[in-house]
């Protein structure tokens, strides 16, 4: 199962939050997101 | 739009009160709740503001830690993802990253806690390079930790909106808010 997207539109006030469509999903995964920890992006320490 | 002085004795129309209760400096555009992967923002940007000041409230994710990243929308103006040059600092750490496919803001989501802070965005839909700012708390059990970054955008698409990206997870709670700095 793909993640949830929120899209919403300031000229209407929408908003909607449905599983996210294939090519939102490949979008997602190009900004090096991944479902788990991601070893190949920096990450927040303390 | 220019501030109107009213005069004692002149009538306060319905008209004006909207108008310039509408127009202070920092207005109002839009909000919207922060849930899943991605939070797409359309239509916010246009010719009205040149900047503008997004608020991130009550920020929350699953499982903990992980930045928020930012990126231009739409989809079909080139060079959306592409081109984004920063530097993020955590406390007193700064790392820089060049020509990558989005901003990481250094605000920080972590699990049951709610982050807040703020972007600033620059330039957004003119047809010159953008730049950004953004600042904000990252509240852990082991103390609180102060992000920002600062970045730019090398390309000159006209962008209406944004995207906001939980890192490898989603959010499950709070806010964004976008406000346009008054002109004029």
């Amino acid at each position: 199962m793909k993640p949830n997207i929120t899209i919403h539109d300031a000229l209407t006030g929408e908003t909607i939050t449905r599983e996210m469509t294939d090519d939102e999903y490949t979008d997602l995964l190009a900004t090096g997101w991944s479902d788990g920890p991601n070893l190949n992006q920096e990450t927040p320490t303390e | 739009m220019a501030v109107k002085t009213f005069t004692t004795g002149e009538v306060l129309t319905a008209a004006d009160t909207n108008t310039y209760l509408n127009n202070g400096g920092l207005v109002y555009i839009t909000q919207t709740t922060l849930s899943g992967a991605n939070v797409n923002i359309d239509n916010c940007f246009s010719s009205t503001y040149a900047a503008y000041r997004i608020v991130i409230n009550g920020a929350s994710c699953a499982t903990g830690a992980r930045f928020i990243l930012f990126t231009f929308r739409p989809t079909s103006v080139s060079g959306y993802n592409t081109s984004y040059y920063f530097t993020q600092m955590e406390n007193a750490t700064a790392s820089t990253t060049t020509n990558t496919t989005t901003f990481t803001t250094g605000l920080v989501v972590d699990a049951g806690a709610h982050s807040g802070g703020v972007i600033e965005v620059y330039n957004p839909q003119t047809a010159v390079t953008a730049t950004f700012t953004a600042s904000g708390t990252d509240p852990r059990t082991t103390g609180a930790y102060f992000r920002n970054a600062a970045g730019w955008h090398n390309q000159t698409g006209q962008y209406t909106g944004f995207t906001l990206t939980c890192q490898a997870d989603s959010f499950d709670a709070g806010t964004a808010t976008v406000y346009g700095y008054r002109l004029g």
